[in-house]
């Protein structure tokens, strides 16, 4: 049971609210680096002090949630998303703001039949009115899903796996990393409303190599469209997403070190969604930049599910990869 | 302020020809600490009184949005696309000025030639037109060129607290020019932008060059408060004071200062209002992006009607937003 992982998962921090997830990883983060800082997005950037060589390694650890937008006479609670939500999928489900409350997402249950808009939906916290709802909750809090931490084996079923296990991998790598590259290890802030940590880090820290940890779609559930990564099919090297076009050099750096270690991997093309790498590649006069990912299914539901052996692969394989960079 | 605001509402300047309205600054502000950089932006430092080594950046757009000339026809109109999200269904038979000198309208076939089917759609940017009286191309040539900026001919006006115009989506161009006035806590730069309405251009270039501590970004924000938004939407009204934003489009404002504005606020009884997430974007999207990252919150005051010819505002807002900006500037809490 990987108990780190439980409670990097089970600790809120919806984008532009990392604060207690920040402060979680800043803990465990401190005892294995030279020196530990928050910028002004909020990024948490741990500096393991090395040569001339400037490796960045992203992993958001922001996640997604909603934001109160009006709350109505009777204190129901009217809300918009951060990042990107299903909206169909939400009914029913249990959100937690920062002060521990938590509410359930009810329906309009005719006009949402007639279209699924998130303005059909509210958030019900029991409250009588808007005065006691308001003792609760405020326009502008934020709340993230509920969606406890479960292992069977190799499964592990979580909310948030998107992506605290990358930063569970960053931490794993970076407490007995021996390398002479000098590392910058970044738990980015607001990657899911549009990677807009990395982007400010990127620039501050001007990296020569960037790589982004974080968790890919997988193609192996019941007619899922066309995608060869699977669950349990070792780690994922990216190739690209909609956001980047991974270097070529540092994409077989990556598959040559996983075959020399015998680490199994698989080829990465994930045709929706970006990473951080999207924004590190392009910063100032660009950087090669690379990505690793976790298989995941069910990603951005509140029930993420990845395997061990597969997070256990990403780790030696971003080890290799920066001991060999 | 109404009569700075009425005279900066006249001034044309649709993104990427903001000349006009930077001369109208220079004439307001001077030319000691002003600095202009290659996009455009105007910068203006002010010394801080305090000692203490922080930045403070005031941000507020001076384009709007409009039109530019694509083609000119045989028999003399003009064809237009927009330069920035112009609300075309409000286009129809508006007054235009081209190039700051040329009279035209935009015009379309008469109700008695128009279809059923044509009356009850909405027309595309590419099937509209401007009318400048001139019988031919050859006419037309000689007053207007390909590329040039269309305008909105809307004149200023004032009844009681309510102020209409054009171009208000960059009134807060106004109470920047008077914060310009006060001595600042902190050394400040206050930042005119260019090309915001095409994508945060300008404010993309100065945040990073200037890498402040913190930023206000003052703006203009899309008001709810009429039939046909739902009581379940954002919740913006005329009137109701400055907005303290907590997310846009591409920026979520910083928790601890959005928590600090708020304090300010309340301590000096300024009438505010609060929204969850805005559709629109302010420069906020790039500026807090920029460098290693700013701090950043966004101000704004409600807009009827904004990226229309004709918008309304409450002239109380505008105060509103003056009055919590300058709390910001003289106090020591950031």
């Amino acid at each position: 049971m990987m108990e780190l992982l439980k409670k990097l998962t089970q600790t809120d921090g919806v984008s532009g609210n990392e604060k207690n997830i920040s402060n979680l990883i800043y803990e465990d983060a401190k005892k294995y680096c030279d020196e530990i800082k928050t910028d002004a997005m909020g990024n948490l950037i741990v500096h393991k002090k090395g040569g001339s060589k400037k490796v960045m390694i992203s992993a958001h650890m922001d996640e997604i949630g909603i934001i109160v937008s009006f709350i109505d006479e009777k204190g129901f609670i009217r809300f918009s998303n951060i990042g990107g939500l299903y909206t169909k999928q939400l009914i029913g489900r249990r959100v937690r703001f920062q002060n521990g409350v938590v509410g359930v997402i009810g329906c309009e249950e005719e006009e949402f039949d007639k279209k699924a808009e998130i303005s059909k939906l509210y958030i019900d916290i029991g409250a009588q009115n808007r005065d006691s709802a308001q003792k609760l909750v405020n326009i502008g809090d934020m709340g993230a899903f509920c969606g406890e931490f479960y292992q069977n084996g190799d499964t592990v079923v979580s909310k948030a796996l998107d992506n605290r296990v990358g930063c569970y991998i960053l931490l794993e790598v970076m407490r007995d990393i021996k390398t002479d590259n000098d590392l910058y290890f970044v738990f980015s802030s607001q990657e899911e409303v549009g990677l807009r940590g990395a982007k400010a880090a990127t620039f501050d820290i001007s990296p020569d190599y960037a790589i982004a940890v974080d968790v890919t779609d997988t193609g192996d559930c019941p007619n899922a469209p066309h995608n060869s990564v699977k669950l349990g099919g070792g780690a994922a090297i990216k190739v690209m997403d909609r956001s980047v076009l991974c270097d070529a050099s540092v994409r077989s750096l990556m598959i040559e070190v996983a075959k020399e270690n015998n680490i199994p991997y698989q080829l990465e093309i994930m045709a929706d969604g970006g990473t951080d790498a999207g924004a590190m590649h392009l910063s100032r006069g660009g950087v090669k930049t690379g990505g690793i990912s976790v298989p995941t299914r069910h990603i951005h539901s509140p029930s993420e599910m990845v395997n061990e052996k597969d997070i256990k692969n990403c780790i030696s394989l971003l080890k290799a990869v920066l001991e060999k960079l | 302020m109404v009569e700075l605001i009425k005279e900066i509402s006249e001034v044309n300047a649709i993104s990427g020809n903001e000349h006009a309205l930077r001369e109208y600054i220079f004439k307001y502000v001077g030319k000691k600490d002003v600095s202009v950089d290659t996009m455009g932006n105007i910068i203006v430092f002010k010394k801080g009184t305090s000692k203490q080594d922080k930045k403070l950046m005031i941000v507020t757009h001076m384009d709007e949005c409009g039109l530019i000339v694509t083609d000119i026809t045989d028999d003399g109109f003009l064809k237009f696309e927009c330069v920035g999200n112009v609300e075309l269904r409000s286009l129809i038979s508006k007054k235009v000025i081209i190039a700051d000198k040329v009279n035209g309208v935009i015009g379309m076939k008469a109700i008695h030639l128009q279809k059923k089917e044509e009356r009850e759609t909405v027309k595309k940017a590419k099937e509209l037109f401007i009318d400048i009286g001139a019988k031919d191309k050859k006419e037309a040539q000689k007053y207007v060129n390909k590329g040039d900026y269309i305008s909105f001919n809307t004149k200023f006006s004032k009844t009681q607290d309510i102020l209409k115009g054009k171009g208000l989506d960059r009134i807060c161009v106004a109470p920047v020019l008077e914060l310009i006035k006060t001595d600042p806590e902190y050394d400040t730069y206050f930042v005119f932008t260019a090309q915001k309405e095409v994508g945060m251009r300008g404010a993309m270039i100065c945040a990073s060059k200037i890498n402040p501590d913190f930023a206000v970004i003052l703006d203009s924000v899309e008001s709810a408060d009429m039939f046909g938004c739902k009581d379940n939407d954002i919740q913006t009204k005329l009137g109701n004071g400055v907005l303290i934003q907590y997310a846009d489009k591409y920026s979520i404002s910083d928790r601890e200062l959005l928590s600090d504005v708020i304090k300010i606020a309340n301590k000096n009884q300024i009438p505010y209002q609060q929204a969850g997430l805005i559709r629109g974007f302010s420069d906020a999207g790039e500026v807090i992006t920029s460098y290693g990252g700013v701090k950043g919150v966004t101000l704004s005051v409600p807009v009827r009607y904004t990226h229309t010819p004709v918008q309304i505002v409450n002239r109380k807002d505008v105060q509103a937003l003056f009055d919590l900006t300058k709390a910001i500037l003289k106090g020591k809490h950031l």
